[in-house]
């Protein structure tokens, strides 16, 4: 509570402009509480407290039943007319029934954005990393499957095996030849680099 | 407002995602687009051994198999990890294909492994894609001169120490 006027003042504009967080509302109640217990601000937040309340010993299965406008007239009945028709208020009272009818779908729409991240995430996921991890259920190579290899798809695993074979030389003498060429590189680099201590 | 931040923070994470997992598949597939490019081009010929063939060659004898003077364990050693295998290759325009898969490869997503020049105008070069740190997933292979051009691309598990005792292998036995 050993803010400045103007901290206060500021996140009551925020309060009304409905851009403050819940920490910060239950710090602003207490000081309407504390400050001026006689003020509609301060009735206000006692309301609040209350239906906080009585919301925690609810039982789950009617979590709604907290903010309607009967428990407001049930558990506010020192709220005078006069301060029940004051638009701010009103405007409050009215975001904090929709926000209360809407809190219980947010488990269901963070378990639907989950599912909805998961399914982009598959859907995009490299197709090439999805299909090294199939091992060998499908195809191997991104577009394999958007393409049709079957033309030239080797079948036989005798000629698949000679063609690997082949490959592998093709590939084996030119890596091992510029192995051997980079060979003295490396050792140049060993008298260079210094040997650590 | 802290619902409000939540949501914020969900799409930005998915929109990062979604950007990310774009950008890595077409990286990965710019070769691959080369290849779907010129498969029915008459001027290439085409291998493509699939997934399934390399698990029958897990259970195959090499001694029924023509393997040539290779070191067959090596061989059998190799084609155990492999898992795909692709080949497109031309002696029509052999250099100026050669030039431009080279300067399709993007070299976020496949790193130069050795270049190495066999005679005057033909050119070797290795390029790897690592999925995680020290393991090869593909080696890819790009041969071009005057007279050909080769495009091979190994997908799996690839062992380059084995590849090169392979190559001790060829060179002794000449």
């Amino acid at each position: 509570m050993n803010k400045s006027p103007n901290y206060w003042a500021e996140l009551i504009e925020r309060y009304y402009a409905g851009e403050t967080s819940l920490e910060e509302e239950a710090a602003l109640r207490r000081y309407w509480l504390e400050t001026d217990p006689e003020s509609k601000e301060a009735q206000l937040a006692a309301y609040f407290e209350a239906a906080a309340q009585q919301e925690d010993h609810l039982a789950p299965e009617a979590p709604s039943a907290a903010f309607s406008e009967q428990s407001f007239a049930a558990f506010m009945p020192t709220v005078s007319a006069e301060a029940a028709n004051e638009p701010r208020l009103q405007k409050v009272s009215s975001a904090r029934t929709k926000g209360a009818t809407y809190r219980w779908m947010r488990p269901l729409l963070a378990v639907a954005a989950t599912v909805a991240l998961l399914m982009v995430s598959f859907r995009f996921w490299p197709a090439d990393t999805e299909a090294i991890l199939a091992e060998g259920e499908g195809a191997v190579f991104p577009l394999a499957e958007e393409t049709d290899w079957s033309k030239y798809e080797v079948t036989d695993p005798d000629e698949a095996l000679a063609i690997l074979a082949g490959s592998l030389r093709q590939v084996a003498e030119p890596l091992r030849a510029g192995a051997r060429a980079a060979s003295p590189m490396n050792h140049l680099s060993k008298l260079t680099n210094p040997l650590p201590r | 407002m802290q619902f409000r931040s939540l949501i914020t923070g969900s799409f930005a994470a998915l929109f990062l995602l979604t950007a990310f997992s774009l950008n890595a598949q077409s990286s990965a597939n710019a070769i691959d687009r080369y290849f779907q490019q010129y498969l029915d081009d008459d001027r290439f010929s085409v291998v493509y051994i699939a997934p399934r063939v390399f698990q029958l060659l897990d259970r195959l004898s090499l001694g029924e198999a023509e393997v040539d003077d290779m070191d067959a364990e090596l061989v059998r050693d190799l084609a155990s990890d492999i898992r795909g295998l692709r080949i497109l290759s031309t002696s029509d325009g052999a250099r100026s294909f050669y030039e431009e898969a080279i300067a399709k490869i993007d070299t976020d997503t496949y790193e130069l492994l050795m270049t190495v020049r066999q005679g005057r105008r033909n050119n070797v070069e290795f390029m790897i894609r690592e999925e995680e740190e020290g393991v090869i997933s593909e080696l890819l292979l790009i041969a071009g001169g005057d007279e050909s051009f080769t495009l091979m691309s190994f997908v799996g598990n690839i062992n380059l120490n084995t590849i090169m005792r392979l190559g001790d292998e060829i060179e002794n036995s000449h």
